[in-house]
């Protein structure tokens, strides 16, 4: 048991201080420290991705990442994605398809979309598919996953529906 | 329950600039407001301010009741879909049958709340005649107002509240719409649920929110029949942020501060159990296969039973093995507690059932007990059951400190503590008479879910499971003589209702029948299938669009494979054609084309989605992962045991929705059961061998 430490890390754009255990998953800290409760504990053990945050851009299984390691970084998580008066392009992407069904997984897919189209604003289809693999939704919205990253990659460049 | 407003309009307004659409709200009616109020039944409330709420009875869990019901009500009323405020339902009579199950939701609740919408609607029209001292046969309900007709007058819902109020629905005699007249149903209506899950304000049970809430995760018994025999929680104890450990049945409880301690010290926590059951997924399999040779009881019989044996006959076996639920979202129930009175926060598909197991196991009455539903993340069944609840019960009325307790299992407690789908064994027999198929048997050997849930008396003398034969008839097709008898076997291992239930084995079994019979008659499979529909024309329709969309008449490409399947579940019609290559000796699933008949539509945008996701379920459950029992225990725990379809495997789908003046049935689950035939038939095309045993093993 490590003895409680006070971590700083930015959190969707606002430095945030939390006094924990620094081994405590960051899904956690998240949920229960912070009271963001969009990123979801789906298996514990990095395996599904519905507990993907972003950690400086990238996709990270925040069920499976101690809090230490994000100390200084900055962190991403579905509540900060909508910036001012509107959705990001993703989101965007999402509602237009309307893509979820339980909505379980969601935010984990697209905190992954987003960092996809961050890196690689026109992905190709199989491009798409590796970067999602790895992904479980167990209601099977994929085609739509897939169009919607499309369409959001459309809305990025500029282009209105 | 005021922690779990997470989304209201200010809210969204700020983050997202939208409005209108999505509004959901978990909240008590004001009594202040309800008094103003009109509210001319359980599923509608119009506000002084002209706010219009639905109310929800059923459970959304993504099969999209929280945009399709109202759509329902929102038809008849007169209103915009995106103008309502969707309300969940708590447990309570008053809504009548809550339980979120069959794929019932469209098809049991289409006429009362069509006729809960146009009873407002009429009295709304009354109040306006009263107001306006103008006969209603010169008014009409558009857009959330009445108007006059042929003149620009009209007057909003709002200023009708206070005069509708003061009259009895039961004394309006409504006249629902007509088809022709739909503006909201059949139509494009958006997701209710969307905004709130693309932005993470849905609030799922293990979301929800209360003051001094402490969480609790469960370290369950290793066997599947098993008993604790001791155990030692000093070191648990030591963790800092641990509260207790309790004893649950034959498991023990972690209560701590987070989900993150709590399962820590579960990890470490000192417990030894002993099996009571030694079985396994062999011993399961021998015992379907004596069972072979055991009397089975008549389960169903169609037409004269020929007098003559014949000796041209075709015999094959076809065996399922267990699917567990995996809802990604795992079994998780809030409690507060005190003697006298119980609040619970849980994703069921159950409310009420579940409100009544908490009344007798606590002796509490209905009034002690309020019970709330949440989002939930993935039913497909596991969420019929009330174990999770009556445990959370169990441990909340033993948390020392009081406090209103949050359980939460681990995916591993989750997946070895399911109520599977059952393990099954077909045997198939096909007679033939001068080249043409005369009769056919199929003995059916399973466990039985009746059985397991409510006692082995529910069987009767004969001991057969009515609901176990749900989809083994070949009665669509025409064979003079058709028979299904039933077999009882216990394995031992708790079963449940999994998407689709016994027609999910049933039909695997059964189509994959046909292309065999098919094959040695030496017909297309197609082709052979429309002969035998003859006078099942919504059968028959719904082959016949597949079979038209998938090209069938022109030759596979090469080293690929084609196979069909129909089936009716649920009251609905379904056929698919899947196309399908090798790659590594795997089936690589191409391309899928459905067509459905599931009666008049209601929206279509959800019986796309539900489409898509069926072939997923149903490609998990026939090419990817098969719960397995060894020693008494469940082998797989988490998804890199029970492995799971992800983007790459997604096939092209495409989809053929009929157009049908019958009455909405259901399109949750009956896709489902097609899936497995028509891999297995295409694997028989592209082969020569049809795999016999689900999951197919590459």
């Amino acid at each position: 048991m490590s003895a409680e430490k006070l971590i700083n890390f930015e959190l969707n754009g606002k430095l945030t201080k939390v006094k924990t255990d620094p081994e405590k998953f960051l899904l956690w800290v998240l949920r229960e420290n912070l009271g963001l409760t969009g990123s979801k504990f789906g298996c514990g053990r990095g395996l599904c991705g519905s507990c993907s945050v972003l950690v400086e851009g990238k996709p990270v299984r925040s069920c499976i990442t101690a809090l230490k390691i994000v100390e200084g970084m900055k962190v991403e998580t579905i509540e900060g994605l909508a910036q001012n008066e509107s959705l990001h392009p993703v989101q965007q992407a999402w509602l237009e398809m309307d893509v979820p069904q339980c909505g379980y997984c969601q935010s984990g897919q697209i905190m992954n979309a987003k960092a996809l189209l961050d890196e690689i604003p026109e992905p190709d289809e199989s491009t798409i598919k590796k970067r999602m693999s790895g992904l479980i939704c167990r209601c099977g919205t994929y085609t739509r996953i897939l169009a919607a990253i499309k369409r959001a990659a459309e809305i990025k460049r500029g282009e209105r529906s | 329950m005021k922690e779990m407003i997470r989304l209201n309009r200010r809210d969204f307004l700020k983050a997202t600039g939208l409005t209108g659409l999505g509004l959901i709200l978990n909240v008590p009616i004001d009594a202040a407001v309800a008094e103003q109020a009109f509210i001319p039944g359980p599923f509608i409330r119009i506000e002084p301010d002209g706010r219009v709420f639905i109310t929800v009875s059923r459970s959304e869990m993504g099969q999209g009741v929280y945009t399709s019901l109202p759509m329902i009500v929102a038809e008849e009323l007169e209103v915009k879909l995106d103008d309502v405020i969707i309300e969940q339902a708590e447990a309570e009579f008053r809504y009548g049958v809550m339980a979120t199950g069959g794929s019932n939701s469209v098809k049991s609740m289409f006429r009362p709340l069509a006729r809960a919408g146009a009873t407002a609607r009429e009295m709304l029209i009354a109040a306006a005649s009263e107001e306006l001292g103008i006969s209603k046969s010169k008014l009409i309900a558009k857009n959330g107002s009445v108007s006059v007709v042929g003149t620009q007058r009209q007057i909003s819902y709002s200023q009708l509240v206070s005069t509708a109020a003061k009259y009895d629905p039961a004394d309006f005699n409504v006249k629902l719409k007509s088809k022709e007249d739909y503006r909201v149903i059949g139509g494009k209506g958006k997701r209710q649920d969307t905004l709130a899950k693309i932005t993470g304000k849905a609030i799922f049970g293990v979301d929800v929110s209360l003051d001094e809430l402490v969480i609790a995760t469960v370290k369950k018994c290793p066997y599947v029949v098993g008993k604790l025999k001791n155990w030692n929680s000093e070191k648990a104890l030591k963790i800092k942020g641990v509260e207790q450990v309790i004893k649950v049945d034959n498991h023990l409880a972690v209560v701590a501060d987070s989900y993150f301690t709590a399962q820590k010290a579960a990890d470490i926590l000192e417990a030894e159990w002993v099996a009571v059951e030694d079985f396994s997924t062999k011993s399961v399999h021998e015992s379907l296969v004596k069972a072979k040779q055991e009397k089975a009881s008549e389960g169903f019989e169609l037409g004269q039973r020929p007098n003559t044996i014949s000796n041209d006959t075709l015999t094959i076996d076809y065996e399922a093995g267990w699917q567990a639920h995996a809802t990604m979202e795992p079994q998780t129930c809030t409690v507060k507690y005190s003697p006298t009175f119980i609040e619970i926060w849980t994703p069921t598909q159950v409310p009420i059932w579940a409100k009544k197991t908490i009344e007798s196991f606590t002796g509490l009455s209905p009034s002690q007990v309020r019970f709330h539903v949440t989002f939930l993340g993935g039913g497909f069944g596991r969420r019929l059951e009330r174990d999770m609840i009556l445990e959370a019960v169990k441990i909340a009325r033993k948390v020392k400190s009081k406090k209103p307790v949050k359980v939460i299992w681990s995916r591993e407690a989750d997946m070895r503590n399911d109520f599977y789908r059952p393990a099954s064994l077909h045997c198939m027999r096909a007679s033939f008479d001068k080249g043409s198929w005369s009769s056919v048997e199929h003995k059916l050997i399973s466990d039985s879910i009746l059985a397991s849930k409510f006692g082995q008396g529910v069987l009767g003398p004969n001991k057969v499971d009515p609901t176990a034969l749900e989809g083994s008839r070949f009665h669509a097709y025409q064979i003079p003589y058709q028979r299904v008898d039933y077999k009882y076997v216990d394995c031992k291992l708790p079963i449940g209702w999994w998407r689709s239930v016994y027609d999910s084995q049933n039909a695997f079994a059964k189509e994959c029948f046909v292309d065999q019979v098919a094959r040695k008659l030496e017909k297309d499979p197609g082709l052979y299938r429309v002969e035998l529909l003859t006078d099942s024309p919504r059968h028959k329709r719904v082959l016949q669009e597949v079979l038209l969309m998938s090209k069938w008449d022109t030759p596979t490409p090469k080293d690929k494979g084609r196979g069909c399947a129909v089936h009716k579940s649920f009251n609905s019609y379904v056929a698919m054609s899947c196309e399908l290559s090798l790659r590594n000796n795997t089936p690589v699933i191409e391309k899928v084309y459905v067509a459905v008949d599931c009666g008049l539509v209601v929206h279509p945008d959800t019986v796309e989605a539900q489409v898509q996701g069926s072939i997923v379920f149903g490609m998990m459950a026939t090419l990817f992962g098969e719960i397995n029992v060894d020693k008494g225990q469940v082998m797989e725990g988490n998804f890199h045991q029970y492995w799971m379809p992800q983007i790459q495997h997604m096939p092209e789908v495409n989809i053929k929705i009929v157009d049908s003046d019958e009455a909405p049935t259901g399109i949750g689950e009956p896709v489902v059961p097609l899936v497995a035939p028509a891999i297995a038939n295409a694997l028989l095309d592209l082969t020569g061998k049809q795999p016999t045993r689900i999951p197919i093993k590459a």
